[in-house]
């Protein structure tokens, strides 16, 4: 545990130290993984299906705000779309647009949520979101992540529509909207991901020890005996080896973002009760867990008056050794740091005595 | 020299700058009414495009039924059932609108009255020290 503690204090400041090469780094790993995740769901195009364009598109998107994401993510699906139904690629994106009239436009945090959802379909890890929200957020989380299940499983049935039709009519819409309004397992995923959102957002709030990582794993506990109790009755064709490992993978992410988020040390928990003129007050107060990480310090012991004196002769000293250094090839294993800074009178001294 | 009053009072509006947004500060400085009013309007507009969009989906849905019977339809009674329900969208869109944006600009005034404070102590600050800022967007604001 305190290697990890001193693990999250090196990253954070590594992070704090680099957070301008990094911010733009993380945001074309966002990128990145959006435009490979909707190439892998429908990957029709020959010129957008291809390393070189995922890596360009997530370059694009490394120069924007990630709002920004969203839409290039909405054309990108359109373009792909477009290249075996146009009558198709049309209502996707007047449906990407009712989307975002009604409901993006007012609450533009939880359109990243929703298309978040899609990408962790594609990557087989969509029950970690439910928890996360639950964890981080409140339950109207449940809104964006019933509808970011919605658009992947248009996405999913769209491409069923495409591969079994032959030719391009805008009975395809139809077919994609009742095939949408039949799909079992999306009404399973919405009800389900419901469900967890709001039961790991009530043990969170819980004042009990260890709430937070109960909640992380109650949450991945309650997907997986939800899903497989649905699978059961209605027999919906879930892969049990994929859904066991993106729970197990849902979890343990879930778990390293709580961790680096808030880690709390219920050991040195206090209970307090006080008082003022209204109230008599009993509170709990959870310490979080903090270690510093070890750190190499040279202390310098000058003895000085004169700052600009000072720093004058380091510099010179400093300038000496670095010469020493280079003329006698002294090796870096013997690196002593050592200064030494003279007052004005000991100067005069010195002169006096050349 | 750096000075660090003046300093800290620079880093706390640069803050309050990062955490409301430009659109929230320069919100602040309209009238109540002209805020709702105008959030009212750009939600009843973006619902209305938003129906319109539906409207055209659901006809596209029933493309082959409107080609069969184009000349049978009762437009009279579809033209009730298209804008009854539009009209009633809208005024619901206005209610919940103006309440929520009326909500809103409270909160944000709250927001924005502490920021507004921090950029009197720096306009303090310069005309204490008898030298009034050359650049008024020298914050960023």
């Amino acid at each position: 545990m305190t290697q990890l503690l001193v693990l999250r204090e090196q990253l954070q400041k590594f992070y704090q130290k680099y957070t301008l090469v990094l911010n733009p780094l993380f945001r074309f790993i966002t990128g990145y993984i959006t435009f490979y995740a909707a190439n892998r769901v429908v990957g029709y195009n020959p010129l957008l299906n291809q390393t070189w364009a995922e890596v360009i598109t997530g370059c694009i998107s490394m120069l924007f705000p990630v709002q920004v994401l969203l839409f290039l993510a909405s054309v990108f699906i359109v373009l792909q779309i477009a290249y075996v139904s146009h009558y198709l690629a049309i209502t996707t994106a007047m449906m990407f647009m009712v989307l975002y009239f009604i409901y993006i436009r007012f609450v533009p945090k939880h359109g990243l949520v929703v298309l978040a959802m899609p990408v962790l379909y594609a990557l087989n890890i969509p029950y970690a979101m439910p928890v996360l929200m639950g964890l981080v957020s409140t339950p109207v989380s449940a809104v964006p992540i019933v509808t970011g299940v919605a658009v992947y499983y248009f996405l999913l049935d769209t491409v069923y529509v495409i591969g079994t039709s032959t030719e391009d009519t805008i009975n395809l819409y139809k077919l994609v909207m009742q095939q949408l309004a039949s799909d079992t397992q999306m009404y399973v995923s919405v009800f389900i991901f419901t469900i967890v959102t709001f039961i790991v957002y009530f043990i969170r709030e819980r004042k009990a020890d260890y709430a937070f990582e109960i909640a992380v794993v109650t949450g991945s506990f309650l997907n997986l005996i939800l899903f497989l109790i649905v699978n059961y009755l209605m027999d919906i064709n879930i892969n049990i080896l994929q859904l066991l490992s993106g729970i197990t993978i849902s979890c343990v992410l879930v778990w390293v973002i709580q961790f680096f988020r808030l880690p709390l040390n219920y050991a040195g928990a206090e209970n307090l009760q006080f008082e003022d003129d209204e109230y008599y007050y009993y509170v709990r107060a959870v310490p979080k867990m903090s270690i510093s990480a070890a750190r190499k310090k040279v202390k310098r012991f000058n003895t000085h008056h004169n700052a600009e004196e000072e720093t004058g002769l380091e510099s010179n000293i400093e300038q000496e050794d670095m010469d020493l250094k280079e003329n006698k090839g002294i090796m870096p294993g013997h690196d002593f740091d050592f200064t030494v800074s003279l007052d004005k009178e000991d100067l005069e001294e010195i002169e006096k005595e050349n | 020299m750096v000075n660090e009053e003046k300093t800290r009072i620079m880093i706390k509006i640069a803050q309050y700058e990062t955490d409301l947004g430009e659109k929230v500060i320069n919100e602040g400085s309209c009238y109540k009414k002209d805020y709702i009013r105008s959030h009212m309007l750009s939600a009843m507009f973006n619902f209305s495009t938003a129906y319109i969009l539906i409207l055209v989906l659901a006809a596209l849905y029933n493309i082959d039924y409107i080609f069969l019977n184009f000349v049978t339809i009762n437009y009279v009674k579809l033209f009730f059932e298209i804008f009854v329900p539009y009209f009633l969208l809208i005024m619901f869109c206005a209610i919940i609108s103006s309440i929520y944006f009326n909500d809103k600009y409270k909160k944000d005034r709250e927001k924005i009255k502490k920021y507004y404070v921090e950029l009197k102590r720096l306009e303090k600050y310069y005309s204490e020290s008898g030298k009034e800022a050359m650049d008024d967007t020298i914050t960023g604001a």
